[in-house]
């Protein structure tokens, strides 16, 4: 009269396992969930009742208690639906022994007894072959993804009651839909209309400033006055990224069906590019929530870029909360619940107009108090943390470039990273701790005697001339040259403007 | 603490010449009472020169003016201005670095300093001349008073240049009440491109003096013939060849970082160090993304 079957539900972007245990008995027809269960545990019930009912099964009127094991865990969505109604049919005896000894269920019900798909499945499948299962029933529409788990046996559910015959044996599992493991698919979302740098008109240096965030990933911030062409500049960075690789694009897609974002659990090549408005608040934007924590912008822009534009127009709070994750690269959400960590790797470009009026600077009548009061809104340290920082002052006319061009070196400059950083735990010249630079960006005697100059020209701190040194490696980079040149020192100088 | 003073009207010595004409064009506009605040009242001895501005200057409005009062102090005239932000300052602080006397009208208390980032200018103003006003002690900065308070900074000039503004703002009206007190105005002509320059040229339009070279201020006060003095600017071009090529590539007006390379045709590691050389010496400097030649500090 008891029945355990093994799900599990999302905490953050990590499965938890949960050990569903219903337990039928003599009593007063009755039904109750225990567990910590949310309100959409506790509404499974009806979904149950139903989906077991038009699937021919049988619903016992008897006194049925399901526990969700561990007790402590709060356990939210309704992904535990699936293994509750089969768990319920087992206990029934409805099946035959140890079918449910290794097996892992997820999926929600409807109340036509089809099965529906449910978010985080990579993460969760991850957790089930973790904990030992021989194989993972999903909902269809998840089988694809589930599939990404190394050696996870996955089984395919449709609906209830072929299920129940599967478990029984009375039928063939359906199949597995047909899943490519070894490309990438170049391109996610099919974006209506395909962006291009050769779009962009003049900007040479802000161009060329854009390929050494994506090479680097040094964060990036532009002002200059509105319509010289900052956002237009910015929305094309994704054309000119390096593609991720396999391991990357799998923490990407785990994320990303955690947050059930449209890029789901998919593995595509293209970096992830988030350009949340400035309306939003620091919990949209680094993750957090009451219940359940929840991924925020800076984690959906893993191993991508974040994009803030009018970057002074975002709420004090929420841009003082990227602080620590930028120099951290993970974020760590705290709640009275416990803590939860979410990676967050991103590049992080900015633009912002330079007074709050947002006219041309013919137009513009702002003061200096109020152009001032503006550049304030961005706090020091965190403006410090943006290795790039340029004004753009007039776009000029230089002839544009292809963002296939661009692409090639930054390309190449990543590879060229790859291959010097192999064996370290840094991936980009700006991950690069002080101590790592005499090794990781070695300056030849005269760069060296140029960076020397600059830091005493410039009056930099220890950390400004740590900043312009590795930038001054990715420049190097980006040309393909093996030594930082003097020139290199000079250019990544240029790059580190008095913004305001 | 600096010396005070206090003028009434009618008192031999009032520094404000010509009174009548002030009371004719404006009956009641003569200030009661003028107060002063200074350890060189001698300065209103002197013939006097206001030189007035837009508070939105660019780097060469602010250099002409700054080039202004040096050439007023070199000449023994007294520069009268506002004491505000801009134009204002830099004709103040040119006379004071040449070692001018200069008088700054304020529309507050004397007691108070606006704006307050100045702090440091007044004081000198204080000891090389006058802050002087119509307010007593702790009146606060109005709008409204500002351009009141140009009336007299009219008044207490023998001549006004206007060297740089806009065809709406404060200088303007101060142009206007020194032509309707018989005051000289001279204006710097203005680049049709400069939005802060038009009012130069409206009034240059309306029957202003041009004013090209600093002789034809001492033509204005009846002190000199005309002919070329020149814009003094002492300084010897730099002894760097890499310095000089900059400042040539500036062609006189603002260029971006990439301009400037194009134009060298330095590498970056000289162009930066030159630049910077520059800068440190006074005769260039980054505002906003665009470096610009300072042609006098």
């Amino acid at each position: 009269m008891l029945a355990a079957v093994r799900s599990a539900v999302l905490d953050g972007i990590d499965g938890r396992i949960v050990t569903v245990e219903v337990h039928v008995a003599n009593g007063l027809p009755g039904y109750t969930v225990v567990g910590l269960p949310d309100a959409a545990g506790r509404e499974s019930r009806e979904r149950v009742r139903a989906a077991l009912l038009s699937s021919g099964l049988e619903y016992p009127m008897r006194r049925v208690t399901v526990n969700l094991a561990p007790a402590t865990v709060r356990k939210s969505g309704s992904g535990l639906e699936l293994a509750v109604a089969v768990g319920l049919v087992g206990a029934a005896g409805a099946l035959p022994p140890d079918t449910l000894a290794d097996l892992g269920i997820l999926g929600e019900l409807g109340l036509d007894g089809r099965v529906r798909p449910v978010p985080g499945t990579l993460a969760l499948v991850h957790a089930l072959v973790g904990s030992g299962v021989s194989a993972v029933v999903v909902p269809e529409a998840n089988a694809a993804e589930a599939a990404l788990v190394p050696g996870a046996r996955i089984r395919v559910a449709r609906t209830l009651a072929e299920l129940h015959a599967c478990l029984t044996g009375d039928a063939p599992w359906p199949d597995l839909p047909v899943v490519d493991t070894a490309p990438l698919s170049p391109d996610g979302e099919s974006d209506d209309e395909p962006l291009d740098l050769d779009d962009v008109r003049g900007l040479a240096p802000a161009r060329a400033a854009l390929a050494v965030a994506a090479t680097g990933a040094h964060h990036a911030l532009f002002v200059g006055p509105p319509g010289v062409g900052k956002t237009m500049l910015a929305r094309r960075l994704p054309t000119i990224m390096a593609p991720l690789d396999r391991d990357e694009a799998l923490e990407v897609a785990r994320i990303h069906s955690a947050a059930a974002t449209s890029r789901g659990g998919r593995l595509v090549a293209t970096p992830p590019f988030r350009a949340p408005h400035h309306g939003a608040s620091a919990v949209a934007l680094v993750g957090g929530g009451a219940a359940r924590p929840r991924p925020g912008e800076i984690s959906l822009a893993h191993r991508g870029a974040l994009f803030l534009d009018e970057i002074p127009e975002f709420p004090g709070p929420a841009l003082e909360a990227l602080r620590q994750p930028l120099e951290e690269r993970v974020v760590r959400v705290s709640r009275a619940g416990g803590a939860t960590t979410f990676p967050a790797d991103f590049l992080l470009v900015a633009c912002a107009n330079p007074c709050p009026c947002g006219r041309s600077s013919d137009d513009c009548r702002c003061g200096d108090v109020q152009r001032a009061r503006y550049a304030r809104r961005l706090s020091a340290p965190l403006l410090d943390r943006f290795d790039i920082r340029m004004h753009i002052a007039r776009a000029g006319d230089a002839p544009p470039e292809s963002s296939a061009d661009v692409a090639a070196r930054v390309h190449a400059g990543v590879e060229r990273q790859r291959s010097r950083l192999r064996g370290t735990p840094w991936r980009r010249n700006a991950h690069l701790p002080a101590g790592a630079l005499p090794i990781c960006a070695a300056l030849p005697p005269d760069a060296e005697s140029a960076w020397r100059d600059l830091t005493e020209d410039r009056g930099l701190s220890g950390r400004g001339a740590a900043r312009v040194r590795r930038v001054a490696r990715t420049i190097a980079d980006l040309a393909d040259r093996p030594d930082i040149t003097p020139d290199d020192v000079e250019r990544a100088c240029w790059l580190r403007e008095e913004v305001w | 603490m600096t010396a005070r003073h206090e003028w009434r009207i009618g008192c031999a010595d009032h520094p404000i010449r010509d009174c009548s004409e002030l009371e004719t064009v404006h009956p009641g506009s003569m200030p009661p009472v003028l107060f002063g605040a200074g350890d060189r009242p001698d300065a209103f001895a002197a013939p006097r020169v206001a030189v007035v501005g837009t508070r939105s200057a660019t780097p060469m409005g602010l250099a002409d003016a700054r080039d202004l009062g040096r050439f007023c102090a070199r000449s023994g005239i007294t520069l009268v201005s506002g004491l505000a932000i801009g134009i204002d300052a830099a004709a103040h602080e040119g006379a004071l670095d040449s070692g001018g006397l200069t008088i700054g009208v304020v529309a507050t208390g004397l007691d108070i300093v606006y704006p307050r980032r100045h702090i440091r200018l007044f004081d000198r103003v204080r000891r090389a001349g006058l802050v002087v006003g119509e307010h007593p002690d702790g009146t606060p900065p109005a709008a409204w008073r500002f351009p009141v308070r140009n009336r007299i900074i009219a008044a207490l000039a023998d001549a006004v240049v206007v060297a740089e503004a806009a065809v709406t703002g404060g200088a303007l009206h101060t142009a206007r009440y020194a032509e309707q007190y018989g005051r000289e105005v001279l204006a710097l002509p203005a680049s049709r491109r400069n939005p802060v320059g038009a009012g130069c040229n409206r009034l240059i339009a309306d029957g202003a003096l041009m004013l090209l070279d600093p002789s034809d201020l001492l033509v204005a006060l009846n002190r000199g013939r005309a002919g070329e003095v020149g814009w003094a600017d002492d300084r010897p071009l730099p002894a760097d060849p890499d310095g000089r090529a900059v400042l040539h590539a500036f062609g006189g007006d603002g260029a971006t970082l990439e301009e400037l390379e194009h134009r060298t045709a330095l590498p970056a590691s000289r162009l930066g160090p030159a630049l910077r050389t520059l800068e440190r010496t006074g005769r260039a400097e980054l505002r906003r993304g665009v470096w610009w030649p300072a042609t006098s500090r």
